[in-house]
């Protein structure tokens, strides 16, 4: 299958169905829901192959079985890890998940930082991702037209309410349902426990605040069993891969679940250089990839192209791949690449929960509070910014390390100290949405390249004014809630803003009816191609304040229904 | 900022941002960066470990060196920390020394135990609550990188896991109400 660039036949030249590009959550959804329709799917996926559970090198290991005694090797992540090794996932356990930014590297500008985190092996983010999972609301999918910033979305809540229904039986959302409009209840297992302090802190918001509710996060961990994953045990550190198959990935669910039609055959180490075009015909005829090991070019055909490279991996190939004339195939409408969009951060605040010391939770729950958007949830409040954010946090006691810290002196007394836990505190932690802006870009740099000749891609990034008023929101109101709670010695913070950071990239090949503004139509289906569907981070036409990866595969799963439909029907 | 404050960066292992330890990683060129099998003088080492055991000793489990912490800061100080932080930890390893032999005309390892304890409850004071010391000469950095070594040794170690504290790396639910003197210890993570 697949022909290399020379004209050389590396065996028989078959064609697919369909292509896939990329094996993270997008990608996976794509591929299961293809093979499970008949078709022939070849997965095409950058990265290292990693095998369930046996390349979870680092799951169970003690903290005494730890190369270079657990320490981290700070000059080789200097060196080779400068992007990743920022991530707070980033050790010796899952370094083998991560890309190696010396080798795979971007246009990095300190000035202008933009922090792309990156995988570099099969199942892609879905094996180092936070799990949280929320449905978007109408409040989102009809945010930017009430506001009149960006474009309308062509889709609203109705259109994917069942394919969220659809995704949530399959990867298992553990959750409690609050019937809240803004943010909608999903197929949900049975919630995870709020520790006692976190039922406390709810309780007092609750009475202080009347409009806002503290839950526990809505994650893809399981609390019940589903064919062939086991229930979460609590041991805590999930980023390392969970060889029970207890949180969603691709390794853990939908891989398996292709795997199984006998319809689906996957390509490690093939990295996307571009599409092929043919204007006349709007269609995508083949694509270009490099065989990251050899270095050799092969091109591969199919019916249909399922683009779920990530948002910037995505883009990044669509604005290498021309058209007939200058620039790119798919950017008619000079929107691609453009209106880049993540999450505000690293804003907010703890404090310390008095009492409660004969509690000390056992087990690690790898899930924290959630506390929805109550910020312009009914109209326009007058604060001074538009749209919100929603808390993520928890209330533990002081860890031992920090406690160790904080206590002067040595010997018997100073080791006896330390056997009894910290006191409790309680942390609330903003994410906010962050509007779709036209000068937030991504592009090809002019002149830099990779190892393999592909143009490296470059950014520009700031935040607006209204995510700086937001996020000053954020951090008075968590004060606000810690001080209802009777929190003591809060400390409160918004820390230098860096697009990235949140690794809730979105937008650059936005949705929208208008092929003159929009790169996708309301089934990510690419407006200069019909047999070209975009359903990653990249289709995002606004950001809403809820984490993106349920929605992506929701739209994925929505947009192959449509395409197998259409290509039945003899319209692709 | 107050002297306490400054004394506090020199926490590396667990404390300060990744950011920062990356920024001094590039810093420091590739020449010094090298493994060295040995840093320490017989003597010093003795000073160290001897450091170590009077920081979490013996008492009813078993203290630093019996977990292994003499070859975690031998492992430290020779093949992980930078040719700054090493030199840092000598200097202060050295400034003990020269005051165990001032005061007490002994070398710090052959002094009696409460003598001992004397000149690092000094350092202790100066690094952890800002007093004023007319010989610390580099002592009270020293005493917070060989405590963080310690503590971090330690409480990763083995023993310190499984006896000091309580391991169980598949607890198999979660129980947010869970009472402390039902374990009586923390858990090891």
């Amino acid at each position: 299958m697949g022909e290399i660039e020379s004209g050389h036949s590396i065996g028989a030249v078959e064609s697919v169905d369909a292509i896939v590009v990329g094996s993270g959550v997008s990608g996976g959804w794509a591929a299961k829901e293809l093979t499970e329709r008949g078709l022939r799917v070849l997965m095409l996926e950058r990265g290292k192959p990693i095998e369930h559970g046996v390349d979870y090198v680092g799951e169970h290991q003690p903290s005494w079985k730890r190369p270079n005694k657990g320490l981290r090797p700070r000059a080789l992540y200097a060196e080779q890890y400068e992007i990743q090794s920022t991530s707070y996932a980033f050790d010796e356990t899952t370094r083998h998940f991560w890309n190696n930014d010396a080798q795979n590297p971007y246009d990095f500008n300190p000035d202008d930082p933009f922090r792309w985190m990156r995988a570099d092996v099969v199942g892609g983010r879905s094996l180092l991702w936070a799990r949280q999972s929320y449905r978007w609301s109408d409040l989102d999918f009809s945010a930017n037209k009430r506001d009149g910033v960006g474009i309308d979305w062509p889709i609203r809540y109705e259109d994917i309410a069942s394919w969220y229904s659809h995704v949530e039986r399959f990867i298992g959302v553990s959750g409690q349902s609050l019937g809240l409009d803004q943010l909608p209840d999903g197929e949900f297992q049975k919630p995870m426990q709020m520790n006692v302090v976190e039922q406390y802190v709810a309780k007092k918001i609750k009475e202080k605040f009347p409009d806002r509710v503290m839950t526990i996060g809505r994650t893809a961990t399981l609390t019940e069993p589903l064919p062939g994953r086991a229930p979460c045990h609590y041991c805590g550190p999930c980023h390392r891969g969970c060889s029970a198959g207890s949180y969603f990935s691709s390794q853990s669910s939908t891989l398996p679940a292709a795997m199984a039609t006998g319809n689906f055959e996957l390509r490690p180490n093939s990295l996307v250089e571009r599409l092929e075009y043919d204007a006349k015909g709007q269609r995508v005829t083949a694509v270009r990839v490099v065989d990251t090991e050899s270095g050799q070019r092969r091109r591969y055909a199919a019916k249909l192209i399922f683009l779920c490279a990530s948002t910037v991996g995505s883009t990044q190939i669509l604005l290498n791949s021309p058209g007939a004339g200058d620039g790119a195939f798919a950017n008619r409408s000079g929107a691609l690449g453009r209106y880049l969009m993540d999450h505000t951060y690293r804003a907010g605040a703890a404090g310390r929960i008095p009492g409660f010391e004969e509690y000390y939770p056992y087990g690690h729950r790898p899930n924290g509070i959630y506390i929805p958007r109550f910020r312009n949830v009914e109209g326009d409040d007058g604060l001074g910014f538009s749209r919100g954010y929603g808390y993520q946090g928890g209330a533990s006691r002081r860890s031992w390390d920090a406690q160790a810290k904080a206590t002067p002196g040595f010997g018997a007394d100073f080791k006896h100290g330390l056997r009894r836990p910290g006191p409790w505190y309680m942390r609330l932690g903003g994410f906010g949405e962050i509007l779709p802006y036209a000068h937030n870009t991504m592009a090809l740099h002019p002149t830099k390249k990779d190892r393999f000749g592909i143009p490296q891609v470059t950014f520009h990034f700031e935040f607006g004014e209204n995510e700086k008023r937001h996020r000053q929101d954020v951090v008075d109101q968590a004060i606000a809630m810690l001080e209802a709670a009777g929190a003591e010695d809060i400390e409160s913070g918004a820390a230098p803003m860096v697009g990235g950071d949140a690794i809730h990239e979105m937008g650059t090949a936005r949705m929208g009816h208008d092929p003159d503004q929009a790169v996708l139509n309301a089934h990510n289906q690419a407006h200069a191609a019909t047999n070209l569907f975009v359903t990653d981070g990249a289709c995002m036409t606004s950001g809403s304040c809820v984490n993106p990866s349920l929605t992506y595969m929701a739209l994925t799963a929505r947009a192959v229904d449509y395409a197998v439909a259409q290509l039945r029907a003899g319209a692709i | 900022m107050q002297r306490r404050e400054l004394l506090q960066g020199a926490l590396i292992l667990l404390g300060g941002t990744l950011a920062e330890s990356c920024t001094r990683a590039v810093e420091v060129p590739i020449a010094d960066r090298t493994i060295k099998t040995r840093a320490l003088t017989t003597g010093q080492q003795g000073i160290a470990h001897r450091c170590a055991d009077l920081i979490i000793p013996d008492t009813d489990t078993p203290g630093a060196l019996a977990a292994g912490v003499g070859d975690f800061i031998d492992y430290v100080v020779a093949s992980w920390y930078q040719a700054d932080e090493r030199a840092s930890f000598i200097r202060g390893l050295d400034a003990l020394e020269a005051e165990s032999v001032r005061r007490f005309s002994a070398s710090f390892t052959k002094l009696e135990a409460s003598h001992q304890v004397q000149l690092l409850e000094e350092l202790s004071a100066v690094a952890e609550r800002d007093a004023e010391s007319s010989w610390d000469q580099g002592g009270a950095e020293m005493f917070l990188q060989i405590k963080e070594l310690t503590v971090t040794g330690f409480y990763t170690s083995e023993l310190g896991s499984t006896v000091e504290r309580e391991y169980v790396p598949m607890p198999g639910r979660y129980d947010g109400f869970f009472k402390f003197n039902v374990v009586g210890k923390l858990w090891a993570r």
